[in-house]
């Protein structure tokens, strides 16, 4: 220090030493003189020029930079060396210029905030009755008191406890009164003199425990009294209540800051002396003590001190100024235990973001409640009751054949989740068979086969998935042949145009059900059949609900559980389950009054039940249908679900506990055998199915009709006009076949690259022990690498599914009618912003979460075998 | 003739080793055809037999592309502009595919190979005739079928948007600017090349500080800002001045040289930690270049006034003396001037700064949201997990709705954004928060020891937090972040579901812009999918390379199928 140059010298040992490293100067000087700068331009003078704040911070900075860059130069300078760096400059400039943007930031927002708070708490009854009913309110932004102390208290509230964060000691002491309760319940007189043994003694664990606990709890109390005692001590809206509520936060923050609440509260009259000895403790505990004292004597009297109650939003910030400089100064320091030190830096953080937090929740809450803008407090206002009335708009007719005008919203939006989960479906599945092929194909030793899934893959990674489905539309309604042109192939088995395929299906799918259950039961019997004794037989005692069947012993009870899923499929195929409520349209049947009586009901009853005929009608007369009756139609689908979701537990339960030990016969004649009983039941299977559609309708399939005729009065319609009849083929529109192609191709080459990935990392020796076994090709990836590529596959996979769910969003490209497109158009048409984004945001979610789970389970279905 | 001979000794130059030598091709025709089957070939005659396929194979492809040379001739149609180059180059692409399938179709069947290596047999022939299939419908549709001049006519619209293109070209002394109404009184276009310099001299600097070798990055960089520059001159349907153009180009051409250049020289002669220190000053450029770019683009009244101060009065004050041509405005006078507005910008410049937004506020975002997340302290963590999960649990594009209709009645007391500028704050949030997760990963995987160190060294925890656990985990996870920019990229196409007028959306109306285009639906879109893949294509590139400078490939296990 002594060979620097002296005057340089001097300004860094005063400007660096003193302001920019607080753990070696007496205090923060820069921060103190932005303080001082702060407070007497600030508050009560109403100026802030910006200008010589900017201008000093940028010639401090223009001064550093030539300083480091004279640093730099050898030769005479280099006597400067180190002297000044940038990094002063900017930190003394931020320091200086911190109080400033606190200042205008902190009075900007907590201005909003008791603006936003005297609105709502201004309580104008009508007093003359006159233009008005007589005690009507007339305030329409008016939020009742005790409403606005439970919301926001409750948010100080969770902040307090958040920041507090005492939840394990919470939990420890709800454990423990619950124990202390039972023993009172047992013995009242032993357990009343331990709860007041407990109470007085802070060793004793219950004690101990509520020592633990005592800041939250505390907090938690002075909410539950304010609850009780603020809505009734008549508040003077534009004063009080604005300096009660911002005000209880900036206390929450200074007591947190403090950290010594539950040195407090455990003030009792025998260690009263030691909080009067003037240690740092006692005044910290002064201190704490003075806030809570002061905050109540001015929020009772703030009217009568006018420098506070005419701003009360500077007065405020000016407060929170102060701490926060204050605290910044110790916590720079470092002198607490890191814990302390961590705890109080979540309290300066919440401090620091206070004003903005307010303003945030106020503003949405304001929104949510405020009568004199219709159009705001529409979009906000979360109800749902909309969703009762009448859809205005088309959408896609299949699966379920809702009617605009007729049909409530909800059952719109339920169809549009049947399109999400449709497409989603199918695109999931025929990704990763594609993926599964083109990831193999890339470690092919065919090189050009591995060229082509390389370029595949690299082509369909970087596409923007927005512009290759607009592109798969528009080709396919660019390649695909106008509708004027009949096209089909096999002779009107398959028609299609660039308004959809239609393909022949079969004409009774009760038969198809029939006979695809015929094979199911087949397969269990020839399972039945292969089945060994297991070697080790784990079967419960008595009755267990995992395995029901347990009694049966080794042979039968896994059939029994085959058979079960079985019946448990067929209950959910046939009509008269799920199947009924899942696709059928209760058109012109839906009941406003039932629907909207719960949020909870509101949300899900829609997608469990359908309302049989003759109910509610669009002008919302007649007989309103009670919930009991729809409790009673939802019940069938609802216990088809449980049942097939339970039955399908109980299988994996005998397959984990090994009860299914298979012996198939490999031998040439027993596949020759099999093959030949497979042939005979899959010729049966068929001709079931189309005996049935011969009994029905009598045809054995339904072939697309096509017609030029479509208003049937015998005279040919416009040419262009022509299409299928309905009820006839299957009809794939070209909105689906873009959007299952462009995910499909999409997600295709994502999953190619995990599954080349996985295949990759497995260890050598497998493959080499596979080819030494003389595996063919084909069983080596089969039967070797696929099953072990398998367990690292899985959650990557997850992740991809997860996004082709949320991708089915991008739907509203092609115009197919997914869930996302169709929110937005009632966004448009009602114009309920917040309740339908929610429903989206939910709808979203809840997908995500099942993909996940089911995911999950097959992972650990997939890993229970350690290897 | 001379020609086509040259063409001949540039393929031959450019053709791999392996196809040069006779067991070169004959193990590639293994590998891609299998071994022969056939019992009557043996070592004598196998080489007669691949000559004979080949020459049959060649002989055929040429019939077969004469023939579609002269139907395609036939479709041409003069008045589009077609020449017959383009049937030429069809023929030729067409013999090179036709010649390619035939062969490997051909030598299966004669050689018999499905019966000695069926699956290799099959794969070869599935994968050949497919690519022939692909390929000629694509090559015959964009050589003959499609219309280009839509692509051509528009592509400063494209790049721009149309009111940033109108400030940018109709300007005095353009041919556009002819009277007052249609001409602007300064031309804006220095802000965009401002902006463009610098990145050309980081992204160069980039290069030279990782050690890319001379010829790596020149040749390459020179043949694409070659390929830049014929698109820019390109005579058909310009719209502005090209000779600036071509002039700014080179410039901007020689910012990336001399940064390169230096960086190189840098990262040659000095120590590595020194090198290092040049990559972070290059990253914080590259991050302050986004801010100026930016603030350039549309400056705050604080820049306006401090160009005023500098000396310059507002070059729109006096417009109709600059479009007269009394008045020149200088630099700090077009500094002092207004910018273009945020509502203005529009086309791959939208597309470019909104992905970079969503890079470097989602970076900062993520950083805080992650190290948010892992803290013990439950006013960090469970805002932090909240609000990665809520965001991450929609798609994109139910929060870009959010930030276009619903974000204004929460921000507009005290922010009045435009739509673009809440565009970037929505891409930032939702980018952090994918960031959040990668990071939180590389965080947890942070070894215990090092935050040991740092305590025992005297750190704070922020210092920890910044200077020691940030770069380990940065480190481990950079090729996750760069992926995640790239859907970051990608996903910039979105932006047109709530009319911002990006590239694609731009690209997607062209046909409806004039009469001429009424139709020319696809060109467009394959146009944008080809901007988009070779960007995204790009990044995936520099995410390789880093991972393996870095050190982070895997030792993979043996092959499989």
């Amino acid at each position: 220090m002594m060979d620097r140059p002296r005057n340089l010298s001097e300004l860094r040992s005063f400007l660096v030493e003193k302001c920019t490293r607080p753990d070696q100067g007496t205090t923060n000087a820069a921060v103190l003189l932005g303080l001082i700068y702060v407070i007497l331009a600030g508050p009560y003078v109403d100026i802030l020029p910006s200008l010589p704040f900017s201008t000093l911070f940028a010639s401090l900075l223009g001064i550093g930079i030539f300083a480091r860059a004279v640093d730099r130069f050898p030769g005479i300078f280099s006597r400067f060396e180190n002297e000044w760096g940038i990094r002063d400059t900017i930190s003394i400039g931020v320091l200086f210029s911190l109080p400033t943007l606190y200042w205008r930031y902190s009075n900007k927002f907590l201005g909003m905030s008791s603006d936003y708070l005297s609105k709502m708490a201004t309580d104008i009854p009508c007093k003359t009755g006159v233009g008005c009913v007589l005690d009507a309110q007339q305030n329409l932004a008016f939020y009742p008191m005790d409403k606005m102390v439970l919301f926001f208290g409750g948010l100080i509230l969770l902040s307090f406890m958040l920041v507090q964060n005492e939840f394990p000691q919470i939990s420890n002491l709800t454990g423990k009164v619950y124990r202390a309760l039972r023993r009172f319940a047992r013995d009242p007189r032993k357990g009343y003199e331990d709860l007041i043994a407990g109470f007085r003694n802070k060793e004793w664990p219950l004690g101990s425990a509520f020592y633990d606990a005592s800041t939250s709890l505390f907090a938690i109390t002075v909410f539950l009294a304010c609850y009780l005692v603020v809505p009734d001590m008549d508040l003077s809206a534009s004063t009080q209540v604005p300096f009660l509520f911002l005000g209880t936060g900036v206390v929450s923050g200074i007591l947190l800051l403090q950290n010594n609440l539950d040195d407090l509260l455990s003030i009792r009259p025998h260690n009263f002396r030691d909080y009067t000895d003037g240690s740092a403790r006692s005044k910290s505990a002064a201190a704490s003590l003075l806030t809570i004292v002061l905050f109540v004597v001015l929020f009772l009297n703030v009217s009568f001190v006018p420098l506070i109650s005419q701003d009360i939003p500077s007065f405020l910030t000016l407060i929170t100024l102060v701490t926060l400089t204050f605290w910044a100064f110790i916590l720079s320091k470092e002198g607490a235990k890191p814990k302390v030190q961590s705890h109080r830096s979540a309290a300066f953080a919440f401090l620091v973001i206070f004003p903005f937090l307010m303003y945030l929740f106020l503003r949405v809450m304001f929104l949510q409640n405020d009568g004199t803008n219709p159009v705001m407090l529409n979009r906000w206002e979360v109800r749902y009751e909309f969703m009762d009335l009448g859809n205005t708009f088309k959408i896609n007719p299949w699966p379920l054949d809702a009617e605009p005008n007729i049909d409530a919203r909800w059952i719109f939006l339920k169809a549009a989740i049947i399109n999400s989960v449709r497409v989603t479906l199918v695109s999931i599945i025929l990704c990763t068979i594609l993926g599964v092929i083109v990831g193999v194909a890339r470690l092919s030793s065919n090189k050009l086969t591995a060229w082509a899934a390389t370029a595949y893959v690299e082509i369909f990674r970087n596409l923007p998935l927005a512009v290759l489905l607009f592109l798969l539309a528009t080709q396919i309604g660019l390649q695909f042949p106008m509708m004027p042109e009949e096209k089909n192939l096999f002779g009107g088995a398959i028609y299609y145009s660039n308004k959809g395929i239609w393909f022949t299906t079969v004409a009774s799918y009760g038969a198809l059900a029939l006979s695809v259950v015929g094979l199911a039961m087949v397969r269990a019997l020839l399972r039945h059949q292969d089945r060994v004794e297991p070697r080790t037989i784990s079967a419960p005692q008595g009755f267990s609900l995992r395995r029901p069947f347990a009694s049966l012993g080794w042979r039968f009870e896994p059939l029994a559980a085959d058979l079960f899923v079985i019946l448990a499929l067929v209950l959910l195929l046939t009509r008269v389950q799920i199947g009924e409520a899942l696709f059928t349209t209760p058109s012109g049947r839906f009941s406003p009054g039932v629907i909207s009586s719960d949020m909870f009901e509101a949300l899900f009853y829609p997608f469990l039940g359908s309302l049989p005929d003759g109910l509610t009608t669009i002008d919302g007369k007649s007989n309103v249908q009670s919930l009991g009756d729809n409790a009673q139609i939802a019940i069938g689908p609802l216990l088809g679900v449980l049942l097939l979701v339970y039955s399908l537990l109980v299988t994996t339960n005998v397959d984990d506990d090994g009860m299914n030990s298979l012996e198939v016969d490999d031998t040439e004649e027993g596949i020759r055998r099999r093959f030949t009983l497979w042939v005979v039941v899959f010729a049966f299977a068929l001709g079931i199915t189309l005996a049935g559609g011969i009994y029905e309708v009598g045809e054995a399939l339904s072939m697309p009709e096509f017609t030029k005729d479509r208003d049937n009065d015998g005279v040919l319609d416009q040419p262009g006009s022509w299409g299928i009849e309905e009820g006839t083929g299957f009809e794939i529109t070209p909105f689906f076949l873009a959007m299952v192609l462009g995910l499909t191709l999409f997600t295709a080459s994502v999953v190619a690259e995990i599954v080349r990935g996985s295949i990759q990392s497995l260890p050598r020796g497998q493959v080499e022990a596979a080819i030494s076994l003389s595996l063919n090709p084909y069983q080596r990836l089969r039967l070797v690498i696929l099953p072990q590529a398998l367990r690292s596959m899985i959650p990557l996979l997850n992740n991809q599914f997860m996004n082709v769910w949320k991708n089915s969003s991008l739907a509203v490209v092609v115009a197919y009618t997914d869930i996302f497109y169709v929110i937005l158009v009632m966004m448009n048409n009602v114009g309920k912003l917040i309740p339908l984004f929610l429903l989206l945001l939910i709808t979203y979610q809840i997908g995500s979460l099942t993909i996940s789970a089911i995911m999950n389970w097959y992972n650990s279905r997939v890993t229970s075998v350690k290897i | 003739m001379t020609t086509i001979a040259q063409i001949l000794d540039w393929m031959w130059a450019i053709t791999p080793s392996t196809l040069k030598s006779e067991t070169g091709i004959r193990e590639l025709e293994e590998s891609i055809v299998g071994k022969s089957g056939n019992p009557w070939i043996n070592h004598e005659n196998e080489r007669a037999v691949s000559s004979f396929v080949l020459g049959l194979s060649i002989t055929m492809a040429f019939a077969f592309s004469m023939e579609s040379w002269r139907a395609a001739t036939m479709e041409l149609n003069p008045v589009m502009g077609q020449s017959t180059g383009d049937a030429d180059l069809l023929a030729i692409l067409y013999f090179l595919l036709a010649a390619f399938t035939y062969w490997v179709t051909i030598s299966s069947m004669v050689k018999l190979t499905w019966l000695k290596s069926t699956s290799t047999a099959l794969l070869g022939v599935t994968t050949a005739w497919i690519i022939f299939i692909v390929s000629t419908f694509l090559i015959h549709w964009s050589l003959i079928e499609a219309d280009w001049v839509v692509v051509w006519a528009n592509r400063d619209l494209v790049m721009m948007g149309q009111l940033m293109k109108e400030q940018m070209t109709q300007s005095p002394g353009s041919h556009v600017c002819i009277n007052e109404s249609n001409c602007y009184g300064i031309n804006q276009n220095f802000r965009l090349w401002w902006s463009l310099y610098l990145t050309f001299g980081i992204l160069g600097g980039a290069y030279g500080a990782s050690g890319e070798k001379p010829g790596k990055f020149l040749v390459p960089f020179l043949a694409i800002m070659g390929l830049v520059t014929m698109i820019a001159l390109n005579p058909t349907e310009v719209s502005y001045k090209t000779d600036t153009v071509m002039v700014k180009l080179g410039i901007a051409t020689l910012w990336a040289l001399v940064g390169y250049g230096l960086a190189y020289w840098y990262s040659k002669n000095n120590e590595e930690y020194k090198v290092n220190r040049l990559k972070s000053y290059l990253a914080v450029s590259a991050v302050a270049t986004f801010f100026f770019a930016i603030l350039i683009m549309d400056p705050p009244q604080l820049v306006k006034d401090g160009a005023e101060v500098l000396g310059g009065t507002p070059a729109q004050s006096f417009s109709e003396d600059i479009i007269a041509g009394d008045r020149t405005p200088s630099t700090w006078d077009k500094l002092a001037g207004n910018g273009i507005e945020a509502s203005q910008w529009g086309g791959l410049f939208v597309n470019l700064i909104i992905a970079t937004a969503g890079c470097v506020l989602g970076f900062g975002i993520g950083v805080v949201l992650a190290f948010g997340r892992q803290s013990d302290q439950a006013f960090f963590s469970i805002p932090s997990i909240a609000v990665i999960e809520l965001v991450r649990s929609g798609p994109l594009i139910c929060w870009l709705y959010f930030a276009v209709f619903m974000m204004p009645d929460l921000m507009d007391p005290f922010y009045n954004a435009e739509d673009i500028i809440r565009m970037l704050l929505m891409f930032g949030i939702f980018g952090g928060c994918y960031i959040a997760e990668v990071l939180r990963g590389g965080l947890q995987a942070v070894d215990s020891g090092q935050k040991e160190a740092a305590a025992a060294l005297g750190l704070s925890p922020l210092q920890t937090k910044l200077q020691v656990e940030l770069p380990n985990a940065v480190r481990t996870t950079l090729p996750s972040i760069i992926s995640v920019f790239i859907g970051l990229w990608k996903d910039t196409t979105l932006l047109f579901i709530v009319n911002i007028l990006d590239f694609f959306k731009l690209a997607k109306d062209l046909p409806n812009s004039d009469l001429r285009f009424l139709g020319d639906f696809l060109e467009p879109l394959y146009v944008t999918a080809v901007v988009f893949w070779i960007f995204a294509f790009y990044l995936s590139r520099v995410s390789m390379k880093v991972e393996k400078n870095l050190g982070l490939v895997r030792e993979g296990g043996g092959e499989a199928a």
